[in-house]
């Protein structure tokens, strides 16, 4: 049973924990420690070694995923999941070196290989990942605690310009992994949790990341480049793609690529505070997404009609003005998407 | 001599020699006192030397059965307005203005209204490429169940 802690009770931490640190059990009362436990948060993977078994749910309005897999992480930059649960995945698994991802299909003897733009373990990438949270976002260390036997540091991060928690971590106080993950979506519900349990930390042979025999690669999706240029991709779109006049504060561009949607050639761009994100999908092509699933409601952006719909965590508006068809998705509300897509076509 | 008007079919008949001898000069007669039959003669004598001056002017003689034919279409009386009306609906003539209309409502509404609706496709291909460009934001976190291992018959 995965223990969830509600927005109203972690008001009541923050508060305490604002008002009162020594008393909630913390050490550390500058207030650079909040900044710093994030710092070790972001390279622990990079230096910590661990086994464990994983329990992760992702909950929408109109349906919930969870999985549950064993997970062993080499240090610095690889790691194997192994499927448990549901019952589709039972014996699949995912083997992630560096920036390359290997999802291994048991059942069809099938390895898809996908490429990332960079990995979190990467120094560089670090270091400008933390310079953007901390830019955003408020650590607000709420407590000491036990959590599946490991002492933890609870933590929340406050965005600086809503106010509003959007995650709360159970940091492992003697080698700062997070054992506990909350995220919150922007009405304030709980959208998605991890856990990591029966961690074990020390060494784990290289030997468990090798590729089963026998199985057919194929590639992925993404095994192009992805660049940081939104410029760039812009121009090599070779259709008149835009980019937003304006952005919700704190967010930046952080990345793009040229993608297929059906046969769509589609610029996707990235723009990120350093933990939300939206993305940017624009085609010349008459596609857009099937918003049935989330039941849509038709919104007006600047004359022209849209439609927006939201399924939890993630928030979807597509939208055309007659040339291009545009998709915001992200973790933002319909106000902060409607006020992006009318700098894109105003 | 018959007091009734010869008709213009029968007229240039006279003139090309081509009735009997007993109606040739039953017409010889009445031309001779009746102007108005006698303007309608003119008339197609005028016609016929004006199409034989053509003929020569090209170094060519008319076929006379041509000559009788666009003396004929010259001769068909007009249509009348529902002839007119049924000729527009002839098939050939119907099933393009159909077209045109239905294109011409087609475009007018979507200049009215904005941009004709696009194809669709699973939202979740957005979602996962959305999900698969921020994985590399930091504290983020793959999707319980990755699109890779989805089943056929779930994934999209």
């Amino acid at each position: 049973m995965i223990k969830r802690i509600k927005p109203s009770a972690l008001a009541l931490a923050l508060a305490i924990g604002s008002l009162a640190p020594a008393a909630a059990g913390t050490a550390q009362t500058s207030a650079s420690a909040p900044f710093a436990l994030l710092a070790d948060v972001l390279s622990a993977p990079s230096k910590i070694s661990y086994t464990g078994v994983v329990e992760s749910v992702r909950i929408g309005s109109h349906g919930s995923e969870a999985s549950v897999y064993r997970i062993e992480h080499r240090a610095p930059e690889m790691t194997r999941k192994v499927f448990s649960a549901p019952p589709e995945l039972f014996g699949d698994s995912e083997i992630a070196r560096g920036n390359l991802k290997f999802s291994i299909d048991a059942r069809h003897h099938r390895i898809v290989e996908a490429k990332n733009a960079a990995t979190l373990e990467d120094r560089r990438s670090i270091g400008d990942n933390e310079a953007l949270i901390r830019a955003n976002y408020r650590p607000v260390r709420v407590g000491t605690e036990s959590f599946d036997g490991r002492p933890v540091v609870d933590a929340l991060l406050v965005n600086k310009y809503t106010n509003r928690t959007t995650m709360f971590v159970r940091v492992d106080r003697e080698t700062k992994i997070v054992l506990d993950k909350q995220e919150f979506g922007p009405k304030g519900a709980l959208v998605s949790e991890i856990r990591l349990e029966q961690v074990r930390y020390g060494p784990v042979p290289a030997n468990d990341f090798s590729l089963p025999k026998g199985y057919a690669v194929v590639g992925g999706p993404k095994l192009q480049e992805v660049s940081s240029d939104p410029d760039r991709l812009i121009h090599d779109a070779g259709f008149a793609a835009r980019k937003p006049g304006a952005l919700p504060e704190g967010f930046t561009p952080l990345s793009g690529d040229v993608v297929d949607m059906h046969g769509a050639r589609t610029v996707q761009l990235l723009y990120s505070d350093g933990l939300r994100t939206v993305s940017l999908f624009e085609s010349a092509t008459a596609v857009a997404p099937n918003m049935a699933p989330f039941h849509p409601q038709s919104v007006t952006l600047g004359g022209r009609t849209g439609q927006y719909g939201e399924d939890g965590s993630v928030d979807l508006l597509t939208w055309s003005d007659g040339k291009l068809y545009y998709t915001l998705v992200g973790e933002l509300g319909m106000t902060e998407l409607a006020n992006i897509a009318g700098t894109i076509t105003p | 001599m018959n007091q009734l008007h010869p008709t213009p079919e029968e007229i240039v008949d006279y003139l090309h020699g081509e009735l009997s001898p007993a109606r040739d000069a039953a017409i010889h007669a009445h031309l001779a006192g009746c102007a108005d039959c006698s303007e309608i003669r003119d008339s197609e004598l005028s016609l016929t030397e004006m199409l034989k001056a053509y003929a020569r002017a090209d170094e060519r003689e008319l076929p006379a059965g041509v000559v009788a034919t666009i003396r004929g279409a010259v001769r068909e009386k007009r249509p009348s307005l529902w002839e007119q009306l049924s000729a527009a609906f002839r098939p050939a003539v119907a099933v393009p203005v159909a077209i045109a209309i239905a294109a011409f409502i087609y475009f007018g509404f979507r200049l009215a209204h904005g941009p004709a609706a696009a194809s669709t496709i699973d939202a979740s291909y957005y979602v996962e490429s959305h999900a698969a460009l921020g994985s590399t934001t930091p504290l983020s976190e793959d999707e319980p169940i990755p699109g890779a291992l989805r089943d056929d018959d779930q994934a999209h």
